[in-house]
């Protein structure tokens, strides 16, 4: 709406050469109206020349067509059913034609992205069981009538919309027409305001275009409270997961912790005890055990490391997401290609989340998988709203599954509660592609939805 | 099965295997024979049954659980062979067995954290002490169940004769059996060992539990 016109001169540049310094305390005044007034033209002729309204009119006019198509398909297949139904035929017809009736609605639906806004399916009945119960269940769900309701109201609402949207344009058109064909007898009047309706009609266009998907949106989309109680149902089983993920990760670092870095502690104890027993009567074989001692020290230091580590790399915050994923595959085993492409910087959380999955997933390749190379990739995903996409990748064993309390459950767990997606595929036999979508929140944005509040 | 201080044998179980060897070398420094050193609880069982130690030293998690195998390998060895000494070791306190394990007859029993193992001077003594049927019970654990530490002179309030009702207690000698020892009538031990409870601050606990907490306290007031 506000794209500044290609005409428009980019703000700044002054009209005319040289001795600007001379001139401007004289056109001050002037030039600063004329600046206004060109400000003032372009925003109102701006519309004109984006690309939305053009496409917004398309929109409504294949809307029209394809209104016509769906009606007349829909009646004939309805009078052909429904007339049929005594002489049984019609019986075996019921599924198809509601079949037929979902999908050219779910048609309409998908146009609405031409305009840029996504319907979701309002979700139907599922048929199950044999032809006789599938077309019981088809004939009394009641959004299936709904979708019928639909071809028969868009049949209405389609052209009215249209005809509102092209209103202006035609008026344009015949004024502009008549002053051609008649020089003579111009009505400035009638000019100007066509001249001003210029400015009005792309917006009209859009305007409509968006009140033709709102329409769609509100027939053939999901119902606002169904729609809220499952988002209700999907946020309480996320955090009841997230918990339980929390729980396991305290559960492994309390385990690691005891296991690992305490015996080792221990351990260092002894030898040191045993050293000072030795230390007058056998001092080779004190400073010996003192040896083994400072060796345990490093490895006990070693793991600490990759403990705290596993809480928070610090290198996410030093060196950005990139050098972190470098620095988990650093240590593995197995080759491990790492390519991140993005387009800018994430926020904290959002990066945080990024490495996480990415270390949980190699993690789990290295202990089950079993392959012999893997790889991990890091996307853009979409922008308005932005996502980034995370592919992991190995050619191992296979057969893993996001059970409870795994640590892809912990991936999911943690995906899922920032509202992302997460899927894996891994047949027995492999190879195993893992798939997390991040949404990236915008920065300003994120702090007043955040649970920190 | 009490060994003179040179010839203990003794069976170890820890899943992890620098500890095991650390401790394995510990005991031998000290003279004390390692006859079996094993990761896990059935290995731990049959080594004992094969093996006939005077002392068992079990570390309570190991595999395939890692959460109280050790501890209920103890009470095992307890009840099938009385004769070996067990001298639990743990990151942690478990509670509920560690009261089972403490809860019948004391002598021979020990449970320490593993922490202690760094003191190797007082450790391997708290391995000759419990081997010898005597007792090693640490303050830490007996806080941690009581959920107050055990102070020598919570038992200083005793009477000598409550000390020695808590004694034989301690021995796992039930009401009659002390009362046959102390040839007095049931009736008075039973007032002693109410006695002794008020005076040990247990009376708001479950009788049951409450005469394991009253040894506990005895214990560790007195290694």
């Amino acid at each position: 709406m506000t794209a500044t016109p290609p005409w428009a001169p980019p703000e700044g540049r002054q009209f005319g050469t040289g001795k600007r310094d001379t001139v401007r305390v004289d056109r001050t005044d002037g030039e600063a109206g004329l600046r206004s007034v060109r400000k003032a033209l372009g925003w109102w002729f701006g519309p004109l020349f984006a690309r939305e309204h053009v496409i917004a009119s398309w929109y409504l006019a294949v809307g029209v067509a394809w209104s016509l198509v769906m009606f007349v398909v829909t009646a004939v297949a309805m009078a052909t059913t429904f007339g049929l139904v005594f002489v049984a035929v019609g019986l075996l017809l019921v599924v198809p034609t509601f079949s037929l009736v979902e999908a050219m609605t779910s048609v309409e639906r998908h146009r609405a992205a031409w305009v840029g806004r996504v319907v979701v399916a309002r979700p139907c009945r599922s048929r199950t069981g044999g032809w006789w119960r599938a077309m019981l269940s088809t004939v009394t769900d009641p959004e299936r009538w709904r979708q019928a309701g639909f071809v028969v109201a868009f049949l209405i609402v389609a052209p009215v919309l249209f005809a509102v949207a092209v209103t202006p344009w035609v008026i344009v058109i015949v004024v502009f027409a008549r002053s051609l064909a008649d020089l003579g007898g111009v009505d400035l009047l009638e000019l100007l305001l066509a001249f001003v309706l210029l400015g009005v009609a792309p917006r009209i266009a859009t305007a409509t275009a968006g009140l033709s998907t709102a329409f769609v949106a509100w027939f053939l989309g999901p119902d606002p409270a169904v729609e809220l109680a499952g988002r209700v149902e999907t946020l309480a089983a996320q955090r009841a997961e997230i918990l339980e993920a929390v729980a396991a990760e305290r559960r492994r670092i309390e385990r690691n912790l005891h296991d690992g870095v305490q015996q080792q502690l221990v351990a260092i104890g002894i030898d040191m005890g045993r050293a000072q027993a030795r230390l007058t009567s056998d001092p080779a074989a004190a400073a010996e055990l003192l040896e083994a001692a400072r060796e345990t020290l490093h490895s006990a230091i070693g793991e600490m490391r990759v403990i705290g580590r596993g809480l928070h790399p610090a290198v996410l915050d030093d060196r950005g997401l990139d050098a972190a994923l470098s620095s988990i595959v650093a240590t593995s085993p197995i080759p491990i290609a790492v390519d991140v492409d993005l387009s800018g910087d994430l926020p904290d959380d959002t990066a945080a989340t990024a490495w996480y999955v990415v270390s949980e997933a190699t993690a789990n390749i290295l202990k089950h998988a079993n392959a012999r190379v893997a790889s991990v990739r890091v996307v853009e995903d979409s922008t308005a709203p932005r996502t980034i996409r995370i592919t992991v990748h190995d050619d191992g064993c296979g057969g893993a599954a996001a059970m409870r309390g795994s640590g892809l459950a912990g991936i999911r767990a943690r995906v899922e509660g920032v509202d992302g997606s997460f899927r894996i595929d891994s047949p027995p036999g492999g190879p195993t592609t893992l798939v997390a979508v991040l949404p990236v929140p915008a920065v300003s944005s994120a702090a007043p939805e955040g649970p920190r509040s | 099965m009490i060994g003179d201080a040179g010839g203990i044998r003794a069976v170890i179980a820890d899943d992890s295997v620098l500890l095991r060897d650390g401790v394995v070398r510990l005991l031998e420094d000290a003279g004390i024979d390692v006859v079996a050193a094993v990761g896990d609880a059935d290995s731990l069982l049959r080594s004992v049954a094969e093996t006939s130690p005077d002392i068992a030293l079990v570390d309570v998690r190991m595999p395939p659980t890692h959460t109280d195998e050790g501890i209920r390998a103890a009470v095992e060895i307890r009840r099938a062979h009385p004769g070996v000494a067990v001298l639990v070791l743990s990151q942690y306190v478990e509670e509920r067995y560690a009261a089972e394990l403490l809860g019948g007859e004391t002598a021979g029993v020990g449970y320490l954290l593993k922490d202690r193992v760094v003191d190797t001077e007082d450790f391997i003594a708290a391995v000759r002490r419990v081997a010898a049927g005597g007792n090693a019970v640490d303050a830490e654990v007996v806080s941690q169940i009581i959920g107050r530490s055990a102070r020598a002179s919570e038992l200083d309030r005793l009477t000598p004769r409550e000390l020695e009702v808590l004694g034989l207690m301690a021995q796992g000698l039930s009401n009659g059996g002390i009362a046959d020892r102390l040839v007095v009538s049931l009736g008075a031990v039973e007032k002693h060992i109410s006695n002794l409870f008020t005076k040990l601050d247990l009376d708001h606990e479950q009788s049951a539990h409450r005469r394991v907490l009253a040894v506990l306290t005895y214990l560790a007031a007195r290694p």
